[in-house]
C-alpha cells in the first residue's frame, strides 16, 4: 500500500510539534495528529463546541482572535482537570476526561490539544545538568549542545525579568550567601534568572525578522496567566509565551508540507516485517473524539510524541514486541512547595513594595539550581491553582496532624485547610511559594502498565505508579530546608511546607528511555522507521531541570537523524 | 447569598439529601464560615464554602468526571467516618443528626476519616469496599477541588453555574476573590495605553 504521507507525528505536543517543524521545512510530508484541540484555527471557531473541519495545513488558517475566545483567563475554565479546556480529554467538555489510575489520590496535570503541555506550561527552558547526562546517558552533554542553541534561538530563549516576588526571592538568595549564576551550562550550586521562552516586550525574534509590516506592539504584560494559557500578542505565531502552537506549528503551516489533524486519537501502531525479517512501522489507526470514526494512514517514518504516559500505552495497546524497559523507569520530579508568608513592613524594608502580588508577572521568574540535588523555582499564579497546590497537596497529613518545633525549618508541614487556610489566603498578595523539582533516580519498578481490565475507547487504562527512593527522599528534604531557608533570609513570618505525595505527575519523564527502548538517534530498538520524541526517551530526570527545552533540542535531533536515514538521498531540497 | 442563586438548584433535584448533606460537611470543614475572622478582619471573611455553594461545585464536578460519582464518594465519607468512630479516633464528640455519619463529625474529625482512608489504602484495601476503583483517584482531590472551586471564578457564574462549562457566563467576580485581594483578570489589552500598562506592573 502506497504511503500517504513520509512522515506520521503522533502528538502535537512539546517535542511533536518540533519534529512537523524540522522535517516540514527540509520539504518532508508530513501528517501530524493531535488527539486534543486547536484553540486559535479558524476551521475550529467553537473548538470545544463544534467538531469542526477535519484537518488543517494552511498558516492563513491561524487566528489570533479565536484564541482570544478560547482563552479566557479563567482558571476553572481552563485548568479544571475534570471540565478545563486545557484538561487531558476530547476537545468536547461535554464528555468526561479520559481515565488514568493514579495510585494514592494523586494526579497527572497534561493537556491535550495542539501545543500539548506547552498550552499551560511557565516556558521555562533551562539547559539539563552537564554531570547529568555524561556517562549516564549514551550521548554526551557536548552532543546536545548544538540542538540546545537551536531551540533557544528558535523560542527566544531569554532570562525572565523580576517583578516584586522575584525581587524578594532574590534579596533571600543572595542573604543566604548563594552564588549568582551565569551560565546556562550549570555545573555548581546558585540563582538565577529564569531562562524562559517567553517574548519580552518587542523582543526581536523570528515573526518580526521575517516580516516588514508593523505590529501592534508585542510580547509579555505580566498579566500573570501563563499557566491559564497565554494569547498575549497580534497573531498567533508572536503569542509572547512560546508555547509550540504559537512557536513551531505556524513555522511548519508555512512550509506547506504538513497536514494538521486534531481530534484524532491514534489508537494502534501498524508494522509489517520487512526484507530483513525486522518488524517495521508503516502505519497508524486514529480514532476521530467527536465521531469515533475511525481511520487509517501510512507513513515511511512513524514518530512517537504522545508524552511519557500515552507513548507506552500506545506501544503496548499495539501489541508491539516485549521490552523489559518499555513503560519503565519514570521519574517525575517528586515536586515540593514551600512557602512564606510576609508581613508589609518586611516587605517595604526589603524590597520597597508593600506586597508581592503572586498574580502578577511571569509565573515562575526565577529559579535556584543545584546540580546533585535539583532545583527550586518561584511559583505564583491566580488563587485558585495557587491555592491547590500550595495547601491541599500533602503526604504528610494536615497540618494539625504534624508537630513542628522551633528548630524547624518550617512553621506548619501538611495541608492546610480550615480557618487557617482562609488566614494564609488572606495574606495572598504577600505570598511567595516555591516549588521544588527532586534530582530523583530511575528505577525499572516505577512506570506505566495497562489496566487488562479497563478498556476506554482507545484501549487500555493505564496505571501510574511511583515510588521515590531513599536517597530521592534525602535529596528533596535538603532541598526543603534550602527553600525555608531564602524564604527566611527573605524576611518571611510563617514558613509551610506541604510535602507532595510522590503520585502528582506534572512532570514526567523517561519512560521509554533512549538506550533501552530507543537507539541514539532515538529510533526504537525493536521496531524500525518508529521514533520517539517526548520526555518519554529522556533517560533520566535531567538532574532535576524542567524538561520541555531538552526535549525539543533532542526533538530537533532526531529530526535531523530521520532526514538523513530515510529521506536525504531522494530529496532534492536541501536541508535548511 | 441564598437569594437568586438558589432559585434554578438543579443539583437538588438529582442529588440524594444525604449525599448533599455530606458535601456540604466536607466544604464546611475545609474552607469554614468564619466568625472569628470576621470580628478580627471584616465580614467579608465570615462566608466559607456553604456560601458560595462549593458543594454543588463537588457534586458537578465529580460527576463530570463520571456518572454518579458523586453518590458514590458520599457513600465512601460515610463508610471512613463511621469506620473512625468505630476505632474511637474521633477526638470530639459525635452529633447524629439522620444525615449520615460524616456530617455527624466535627469538621477536622471529617477530615481524619477521610485521612483514615488514605492511611489505610497502603496496607489494606477491604476498608474501601466497594469503592476501591473510585477511591484510586480522589481522596487528595476531593481537597483540591474544594479550594479550586472556592478560590477560582466558579461562583461568579451565577444562574449559569450548573450549566455545561461551555454555556457558563461569568456575571460577577467571586467575593472568595476580594477575601483574598485577587482583582480578577485585568480586562482587555493591557498596551491599549501606557496608563493600564502601568498599573498592571504595579
Amino acid at each position: 500500500m502506497k504511503s500517504d504521507f513520509e512522515v506520521i507525528v503522533i502528538g502535537g505536543g512539546g517535542g511533536g510539534a518540533v519534529v512537523a517543524r524540522e522535517l516540514s521545512e527540509k520539504g518532508v510530508s508530513v501528517l501530524l495528529l493531535e488527539a486534543g484541540p486547536w484553540y486559535g484555527n479558524r476551521k475550529w471557531p467553537k473548538p470545544n463546541d463544534e467538531q469542526g473541519a477535519k484537518s488543517s495545513s494552511q498558516y492563513e488558517d491561524l487566528s489570533i482572535d479565536i484564541l482570544k475566545e478560547c482563552f479566557t483567563d479563567l482558571e476553572d475554565d481552563m485548568n479544571s482537570l475534570i471540565s478545563g479546556k486545557f484538561r487531558w480529554g476530547p476537545a468536547n467538555r461535554n464528555q468526561g476526561p479520559w481515565e488514568r489510575r493514579v495510585a494514592h489520590g494523586g494526579f497527572t496535570w497534561q493537556n491535550s490539544g495542539i501545543g500539548g503541555s506547552t498550552l499551560h506550561y511557565l516556558g521555562n527552558s533551562p539547559r539539563a545538568y552537564p554531570q547529568a547526562i555524561n556517562r549516564v546517558w549514551p550521548i554526551t552533554y557536548d552532543e546536545l549542545i548544538p540542538y540546545y542553541e537551536i531551540v533557544e534561538k528558535k523560542l527566544s530563549v531569554s532570562p525572565a525579568p523580576a517583578l516584586a516576588k522575584e525581587e524578594l526571592f532574590y534579596y533571600g538568595a543572595q542573604r543566604a550567601r548563594w552564588e549568582p549564576l551565569e551560565t546556562k551550562d550549570i555545573m555548581s550550586p546558585g540563582y538565577r534568572a529564569q531562562p524562559n521562552a517567553i517574548l519580552r516586550r518587542s523582543q526581536p525574534f523570528e515573526y518580526t525578522l521575517e516580516n516588514s509590516k508593523s505590529y501592534e506592539p508585542y510580547g509579555c504584560s505580566f498579566r500573570g496567566h501563563c499557566v491559564n494559557g497565554c494569547h498575549i500578542g497580534p497573531a498567533v505565531e508572536a503569542v509572547a509565551k512560546r508555547s509550540t502552537f504559537a512557536s513551531y506549528i505556524p513555522y511548519a503551516l508555512k512550509t506547506g508540507n504538513v497536514e494538521v489533524k486534531p481530534n484524532s486519537f491514534v489508537i494502534q501502531i501498524l508494522t509489517e516485517e520487512n526484507e530483513n525479517k525486522e518488524k517495521q512501522a508503516i502505519g497508524v489507526i486514529v480514532r476521530n473524539t467527536w465521531t469515533g470514526e475511525i481511520s487509517e494512514y501510512r507513513a515511511d517514518v512513524i514518530v512517537m510524541a504522545a508524552g511519557s504516559i500515552e507513548t507506552p500505552r500506545l506501544w503496548m495497546n499495539s501489541n508491539l514486541p516485549e521490552n523489559e524497559w518499555v513503560g519503565r523507569g519514570l521519574v517525575n520530579h517528586w515536586f515540593d512547595c514551600v512557602t512564606g508568608i510576609y508581613e508589609e513592613a518586611t516587605l517595604m524594608e526589603n524590597i520597597g513594595k508593600p506586597n508581592i502580588k503572586p498574580y502578577v508577572g511571569q509565573n515562575s521568574a526565577v529559579r535556584f539550581d543545584y546540580p546533585g540535588l535539583g532545583v527550586i523555582q518561584t511559583f505564583g499564579c491566580t488563587p485558585g491553582v495557587f491555592s491547590s497546590l500550595l495547601y491541599a497537596s500533602s503526604d504528610k497529613g494536615y497540618y494539625f496532624e504534624n508537630e513542628t518545633n522551633p528548630e524547624s525549618p518550617w512553621d506548619f508541614e501538611g495541608a492546610v485547610i480550615g480557618e487557617q487556610l482562609k488566614e494564609f489566603m488572606m495574606n495572598y498578595q504577600k505570598t511567595l511559594c516555591v516549588i521544588i523539582f527532586t534530582d530523583d533516580e530511575v528505577s525499572q519498578q516505577n512506570g506505566i502498565i495497562l489496566d487488562r481490565e479497563q478498556k476506554d475507547e482507545n484501549g487500555y487504562i493505564p496505571i501510574i505508579t511511583y515510588h521515590p527512593s531513599e536517597k530521592d527522599r534525602i535529596k528533596r528534604d535538603k532541598l526543603a530546608v534550602i527553600a525555608a531557608n531564602i524564604l527566611r533570609e527573605a524576611g518571611a513570618k510563617t514558613v509551610i511546607r506541604a510535602n507532595w505525595s510522590p503520585d502528582i505527575y506534572i512532570h514526567i519523564l523517561s519512560t521509554m528511555r533512549m538506550g533501552f527502548v530507543t537507539n541514539t538517534d532515538c529510533e526504537t530498538l525493536q521496531v524500525k522507521r518508529l521514533y520517539i520524541a517526548d520526555n518519554s526517551v529522556l533517560c533520566n530526570s535531567l538532574g532535576g531541570p524542567n524538561p520541555t527545552l531538552t526535549t525539543q533540542a533532542l526533538a530537533t535531533r532526531t529530526s535531523e537523524k530521520i532526514f538523513s536515514k530515510y529521506f536525504a538521498s531522494y530529496h532534492n531540497k536541501p536541508a535548511q | 447569598m441564598d437569594s437568586e442563586l438558589n432559585g434554578e438548584d438543579k443539583v437538588l433535584d438529582y442529588t440524594l439529601k444525604q449525599t448533599k448533606e455530606t458535601f456540604e460537611a466536607f466544604v464546611e470543614a475545609v474552607i469554614p464560615r468564619s466568625p472569628k475572622l470576621a470580628e478580627q478582619y471584616g465580614n467579608i471573611q465570615y462566608y466559607g464554602a456553604l456560601d458560595f455553594l462549593i458543594d454543588e461545585y463537588l457534586i458537578i464536578t465529580l460527576n463530570e468526571y463520571h456518572p454518579d460519582l458523586a453518590e458514590a464518594t458520599a457513600e465512601m465519607l460515610n463508610v471512613a467516618a463511621e469506620k473512625l468512630i468505630l476505632r474511637n479516633e474521633n477526638r470530639e464528640p459525635v452529633h447524629f443528626n439522620g444525615s449520615g455519619n460524616f456530617s455527624a463529625l466535627t469538621p477536622n474529625d471529617r477530615l481524619l476519616a477521610l485521612a483514615l482512608l488514605k492511611k489505610y489504602q497502603y496496607t489494606s484495601s477491604h476498608l474501601l469496599f466497594p469503592f476501591e476503583n473510585i477511591f484510586f483517584n480522589i481522596t487528595d482531590n476531593l481537597i483540591r477541588i474544594t479550594m479550586m472551586g472556592y478560590y477560582s471564578e466558579w461562583f461568579g457564574y451565577g444562574m449559569t453555574r450548573l450549566k455545561m462549562p461551555n454555556e457558563r457566563i461569568l456575571e460577577f467576580y467571586p467575593l472568595s476573590w476580594n477575601q483574598v485581594g485577587y482583582p480578577g483578570p485585568v480586562p482587555g489589552h493591557v498596551f491599549k495605553n501606557s496608563q493600564e500598562q502601568k498599573e498592571t506592573q504595579v
